[in-house]
């Protein structure tokens, strides 16, 4: 349990990324990099549904609506679901219409990445 | 994961159509001394447990489950039966076994067990799950595979194969049946019996997370060259089921090294959104940033914890997923992932 807030610390999920053989091993500034990259990247499928994550204490995503409405998730696998309540819409990575634009923004990145 | 959960307990998990010769396997596996030490749970269906009299002579540990499918209605009675005989073990009422066997019903989808297995909050800090082992008759695997779903099922879970009875059919009929599995689990090592000796020390080896780390024994792994590789069903002379003929086996593989933030929202998203079509997920992945390769193990919408293996299985390095889905287009699948992939930045893209 985190001393300060009182949230409990979570299991580490599979999503979390293949874990250590020495867990120790994995340094804090690590987890963080590679969490931040997560959230950035949910954050770029979410803004399909009006929705974005935030990470809190690198255990925990809140999601929220644009209406403010936010709710914690433990991991990537409930967010999904959490994220069709919030923002009244499916999250189906086949989806054709979410492929498109994830194609477009795939392109327009490295395009952008190129140029600079 | 193996090394490193040396404490929890090996679950095996015997499967197989009505007939198979589950049974006859189980017991010639606690018959061998690579099985001793094992506690026995065996799953009826029908009012008399008989396979539970022909395993009580072999070992006395064995939990009947009496009420049905172990599958659809007894998940929660498998949860406790477990947590019983581990009370038990750890009271010294029962020996101290070294791993536990579990025989599904013939009918059984084992999907709902391996779940029960891997997601108890209980169970999971005293048990891990170990091989899944499928045996399917070689006399009547091919009809059975066509007609009945729970079949399939159990051939797409499996980490082992075991055809049976192939003392009974030539070697085309052989061949044919050795087909009919490969559509729906091109990964999973198959060994004939009688023709071939049963090492239940081998067979067992491992667990679900192993699997894929003996290059000999898994060909699926090394063939597809495919930059996608469907295995569609055709009826083949043969009416297949309707929900048969819906599965396939999609093989996915990516060249570069997986951003795995990328590939693990795609992974999640895809579950929770068709978990009940995709009745099996193993890949062997490279990631960027993580030199040894990670295998990935999922049945439904459940995901074993990704493990390392020591070494590449062969000299093909890029990463290999294998789908068993059921009406999910290959193409679709295929754009999706490699959508999600190229989102990632491009110093950790994966094309």
């Amino acid at each position: 349990m985190c001393a300060f807030c009182g949230a409990l610390v979570q299991e580490r999920h599979w999503a979390d990324g293949p874990e250590r053989r020495d867990p120790e091993a994995e340094e804090a500034a690590s987890w963080r990099q590679r969490r931040q990259a997560q959230v950035a990247l949910v954050n770029r499928i979410l803004c399909q549904y009006g929705l974005e994550v935030r990470d809190w204490n690198g255990h925990l995503f809140v999601l929220s609506n644009r209406t403010g409405q936010s709710e914690v998730v433990p991991h990537l696998a409930t967010l999904w679901s959490t994220a069709e309540r919030l923002g009244q819409c499916r999250c189906d990575p086949l989806d054709p219409a979410l492929l498109a634009r994830v194609e477009r923004e795939g392109a327009l990145g490295a395009e952008s990445r190129r140029g600079t | 994961m193996g090394p490193d959960a040396p404490d929890l307990i090996p679950v095996h998990v015997i499967t197989g159509f009505l007939g198979s010769g589950k049974t006859t396997l189980l017991r010639q596996a606690l018959a061998s001394p690579a099985f001793a030490n094992t506690a026995v749970v065996v799953n009826e269906f029908g009012e008399i447990a008989l396979d539970h009299l022909l395993l009580q002579r072999v070992d006395p540990d064995t939990v009947v489950l009496q009420t049905g499918c172990v599958c659809c209605t007894l998940r929660s009675e498998l949860g406790a039966a477990l947590r019983d005989l581990y009370e038990k073990r750890e009271r010294g009422r029962v020996p101290p076994f070294d791993r536990l066997a579990i025989e599904t019903t013939g009918l059984a989808d084992p999907a709902p067990l391996l779940f029960t297995l891997m997601a108890d909050p209980v169970l999971r800090h005293h048990f891990r799950l170990g091989s899944v082992v499928t045996t399917v008759d070689a006399v009547n695997g091919a009809r059975q595979l066509a007609q009945h779903l729970e079949s399939v099922k159990q051939v797409a879970v499996a980490d082992r194969l075991v055809l049976t009875k192939t003392d009974l059919v030539d070697r085309a009929g052989i061949d044919g049946v050795r087909a009919a599995v490969a559509r729906y689990n091109p990964t999973a090592p198959l060994i004939e019996t009688p023709t071939a000796a049963l090492a239940p020390d081998r067979l067992f080896a491992g667990e679900m997370s192993d699997s894929p780390s003996g290059g000999d024994e898994a060909p699926g792994w090394s063939h597809a060259h495919a930059q996608i590789r469907v295995s569609r069903l055709d009826d083949g002379g043969q009416t297949l089921d309707r929900h048969a003929r819906d599965i396939s086996a999609v093989s996915l593989i990516v060249d570069l090294p997986l951003d795995w933030p990328a590939f693990g929202t795609w992974l999640t998203m895809l579950l929770h959104a068709h978990g009940e079509d995709v009745l099996r997920v193993k890949g062997i992945v490279r990631v960027r940033g993580v030199s040894a390769p990670v295998v990935i193990h999922g049945v439904q919408h459940l995901v074993h914890p990704p493990t390392f293996l020591e070494r590449w299985p062969t000299a093909d390095r890029r990463s290999r997923l294998v789908l068993i889905v059921r009406k999910l287009p290959a193409p679709a699948l295929e754009r999706s992932l490699r959508a999600f992939l190229r989102l990632a930045p491009l110093d950790r893209r994966a094309a």
